[in-house]
């Protein structure tokens, strides 16, 4: 017993020993020791280098957060050649270790972004064990690090307010994309090499600039090639299966050039999914969209009931149409601006191998070349009320 | 014994020098008044309502001779000696040593001129404290019936319970000064032999060790590991929790003049049992259960979990979490570890305040002194809100244990597993894990494993371990008889 007692009081004391050899003790650090990097802004520097702004959370020095003080995160401007460097530059000026953990952001300079591949400046984020791999970037129109000088309206710092920006606007609009550091190296490391990342720029809102996230850079090989507005960028989403939730705005009249103004039914699209067929022609592709979706009555301004005769129906069919010259729109501006946003390559990939490893080298040119079909089939789930009749009828009869 | 009263008496003098309680009282009786006897007792421990001498004579006129006068020393030993039938039971003790164990134990004697032997006579004990609910145990619902501090009383409460003749108690004394009376009982039929067995063989060892106050000594003695931390019994004060264990083959041992019921052995999952499990409908009591290891978790690793998520693995706590506990921690001059042993260490001093003072003033000084503390220790700057919720909250599940000693027990193992966890993090956490679970697994209760429906793995008490089955799974009938 005695003996079995000694054994365990060494055989404790070699495992610890043993464990702090193991483990080490860098990691160790209290939490007043470590600065949270809250959003991380990449430029071009002036000297050809990279301009690195770190925008870490400063927490509130008062005793329980009474009263908090008037900003909480310090923005850091470093540059240097490589970003690891300009990383390390950080502690030269702040004192405390960098934690990149809970990173909310990452802006790139549209310049910088045109300029190098972004897969390869943020090699950095994908290599080291700290930052993850679901932190979501943006690209900037104009300087990045101007962007997190901008006071944010609600959170504690503006690079959750452009985390959670890109979040809803991608989900609740459609006219955003959603991109974290995981599906950047994944598109851009598919076959057609594309890769989508969502554009923040400043809008001009009752004489000062607000940040707004809508539209999307499109990269290619790494590089940002072009933006999408957002107008068209609602169409693109319904092409590539990625358009989750948003406003579908259906014109009372065909005409193209009459008034909007409350001459617009609207319906909220719940759930899209769509399928594309890849099809090799002769020397070019057909491509095949099918859009299922279902809406939600928002309003119905063309005073139209929806009747068990004919009404709903007639809607139904606006609906698709609209959504159908959306997505065909869309598709024109891709294949003009010979960009595969919608992932055909990757799917003559997985389908017609050999057939891709020929058309690979001219690949955007043979794009361009494809014709297209789009179809659209929309169910409406619910008019928001129990009878489905306009509320005031008298206006906007058709 | 001495023949001579006067000689006897003197012998009593002699020992008993200097107990102011102890009460010699003469009388003469017979023709002419002429014989003479004495009655011996405590009066402290024998109350003062019967004469025994009184009643003696009554006995023997009324049932042997006529007129009490005729009576003399010789009638009352044939008398006594034939066993006549009597009013008052007593017993003829002719040693010394016997007799005055008697008389310690509150009899009285009564002694007679010219006769070697002493009558000792069964008196009304002293005032005990009634039978009331017990305190350590509370319940909602079920019998609230707890033991008090006469042995006697409290075998026969739990023979209520169970009304067989395969209820075995066993009573011997344990020497000493204070010589106390120890009783252990089982169910015959239903205790594994080989583990009785064990349990008398070192219940030997107590014997004639002496002075025993309380059933906890006999634990240090007998059980099989005095140094864990984790504690090898389970005790109760309810008998209807004596009776059940007996029903599931544990033996219970009681001391006299202590109200815990010592159960053994008490296996780990035993000492996470309350009695309300059976009491409530099978659900809740399942969830009551899971609560119960869920605050076992907390009360072990709360503390270490947070020292070592807050200063090893960051990147765990959720972003919007960990800018408020930022913020709380911004300022604070020490570590998380040393931070968490201040207030660990504060709240296990009110804790110990709170129960040693008495009772008016303990509750008061628990609840102020928690809140000033809690409260003056965030403003000066010396421990983080979030600390006093990890000390709090680590403090209630230890108390939402239904074993004190078992709560006590994890709020030890909390303090090295805090250390481990500032050295190393998670991994060092996990190493204390494995440490623990090294030692429960070889520990035994008298020789039965302490994990054991689990490990060894007994499937058939497992229905009552992790989760209660339903009653009729677990309720143990008598087979009916077979018809031929």
């Amino acid at each position: 017993m005695r003996l079995r007692f000694a054994t365990m009081v060494r055989l404790v004391l070699t495992a610890t020993l043993l464990g702090s050899l193991l483990t080490g003790c860098g990691d160790r650090a209290e939490l007043p020791e470590k600065g949270f990097v809250m959003g991380l802004a990449l430029d071009e520097a002036p000297q050809g280098g990279i301009g690195l702004t770190v925008q870490i959370y400063k927490p509130s020095q008062s005793i329980v957060g009474r009263g908090k003080p008037s900003q909480s995160y310090i923005n850091i401007e470093t540059d240097d050649e490589s970003v690891i460097e300009a990383v390390r530059d950080i502690t030269l000026h702040l004192g405390r270790k960098a934690q990149w953990s809970h990173m909310r952001i990452i802006l790139v300079g549209e310049s910088l972004a045109r300029k190098h591949s972004v897969v390869r400046l943020l090699d950095f984020l994908y290599r080291d064990h700290e930052p993850r791999l679901t932190t979501h970037l943006l690209v900037t129109k104009g300087a990045a690090s101007h962007y997190l000088d901008t006071v944010p309206y609600i959170e504690n710092s503006v690079s959750q307010q452009y985390y959670l920006s890109e979040k809803s606007s991608h989900q609740m609009t459609g006219k955003s994309v959603s991109a974290n550091l995981l599906q950047l190296a994944l598109q851009s490391r598919s076959p057609s090499a594309v890769a989508l990342i969502p554009y923040l720029y400043e809008r001009e809102s009752l004489q000062k600039p607000a940040p707004t996230v809508a539209g999307a850079a499109v990269l290619v090989d790494g590089r940002m090639k072009e933006i999408i507005p957002s107008k068209l960028l609602e169409g693109v989403l319904l092409l590539a299966n990625g358009y989750k939730s948003g406003i579908v705005e259906v014109p009372c009249s065909a005409d193209p050039t009459g008034e909007t103004m409350l001459q617009e039914d609207a319906v909220e699209v719940l759930s899209t999914k769509t399928a594309m067929t890849v099809r090799p022609a002769g020397d070019h592709l057909d491509l095949n969209f099918r859009v299922k979706a279902v809406t939600a009555l928002s309003e119905l301004a063309c005073g139209l009931a929806l009747t068990p005769k004919g009404g709903s129906g007639k809607l139904r069919l606006r609906i698709q149409k609209k959504m159908e010259q959306s997505m065909s729109e869309s598709m024109d501006w891709l294949l003009q601006k010979r960009l595969d946003v919608v992932g055909a390559g990757n799917r003559l990939f997985e389908r017609h191998t050999k057939l891709w490893r020929e058309w690979k080298s001219g690949w955007p040119d043979r794009f361009a070349r494809s014709a297209y079909e789009v179809h659209a089939d929309v169910t409406i789930l619910t008019s928001g009320t129990n009878v489905g009749k306009p509320v005031d009828k008298r206006t906007g009869e058709s | 014994m001495s023949k001579s009263l006067t000689a006897n008496l003197d012998r009593l003098r002699r020992v008993y020098k200097q107990c102011g309680d102890l009460e010699i009282k003469e009388w003469r009786y017979g023709p002419d008044l002429k014989h003479r006897a004495a009655s011996v007792r405590f009066s402290t421990l024998a109350d003062n309502d019967t004469n025994y001498m009184k009643s003696v004579l009554q006995d023997l006129s009324n049932h042997t001779i006529g007129p009490g006068l005729e009576v003399t020393p010789e009638m009352i030993r044939l008398f006594f000696d034939a066993q006549g039938v009597s009013a008052e039971s007593a017993s003829k003790e002719s040693e010394w040593a016997a007799a005055d164990g008697l008389l310690l134990q509150g009899r009285s004697a009564l002694l007679v001129d010219g006769w070697d032997q002493a009558l000792c006579f069964e008196t009304k004990r002293l005032e005990t404290r009634p039978v009331s609910e017990p305190e350590t145990e509370p319940v909602v619902q079920g019998p609230r019936e707890g033991t008090v501090e006469d042995l006697q009383k409290n075998v026969g409460m739990i023979r209520m319970r169970l009304q067989t003749p395969a209820l075995k108690f066993q009573f011997f004394r344990a020497g000493g000064h204070s010589n106390t009376m120890i009783g252990y009982g089982y169910l015959d039929g239903v205790v594994d032999p080989g583990m009785l067995a064990e349990f008398e063989r070192r219940l030997q060892t107590c014997k004639g060790k002496g002075d025993i106050i309380d059933t906890s000594f006999i634990e240090e003695l007998i059980e099989d590991r005095p140094l864990s931390p984790f504690p090898q019994f389970r005790y109760t004060e309810r008998t209807d929790v004596a009776a059940a264990s007996m029903l599931n083959g544990k033996i219970v041992l009681l001391v006299e003049g202590s109200g815990s019921i010592m159960i053994c052995p008490g296996l780990f999952f035993d000492l996470l049992q309350s009695s309300e499990d059976y009491y409530q409908r099978v659900l809740v009591s399942n969830f009551i259960r899971w609560l119960r290891f869920i605050a076992l978790f907390i009360a072990i690793s709360l503390p270490s979990l947070y020292i070592s998520i807050s200063t090893f693995h960051t990147e765990l706590i959720p972003t919007v979490l960990l800018l408020a506990i930022v913020d709380s921690r911004e300022g604070i001059p020490f570590g998380a570890f040393v931070e968490a042993v201040i207030m660990v260490f504060f709240f296990e001093l009110l804790k110990e305040a709170g129960i040693r003072l008495p009772r008016a003033i303990g509750s008061a000084v628990s609840i102020v002194g928690a809140l000033v503390i809690g409260e003056a220790a965030i403003n000066a700057g010396i421990a983080s809100p979030i600390m006093i919720v990890v000390v709090a909250l680590t403090g209630i599940a230890s108390f939402s244990l239904p074993q004190y000693n078992l709560s006590i027990a994890l709020r030890l193992i909390q303090f090295p597993l805090m250390a481990l966890a500032s050295l190393l993090g998670g991994f060092g956490i996990l190493l204390g894990y494995l440490f623990i679970w090294l030692h429960l697994t070889t520990l035994t209760s008298i020789g039965v494993p302490y994990l054991t429906p689990i490990a060894p793995w007994k499937a058939g008490q497992f229905r009552d371990t992790l989760i209660r089955t339903k009653l009729p799974a677990l309720i143990r009938r008598p087979k009916p008889p077979r018809s031929t």
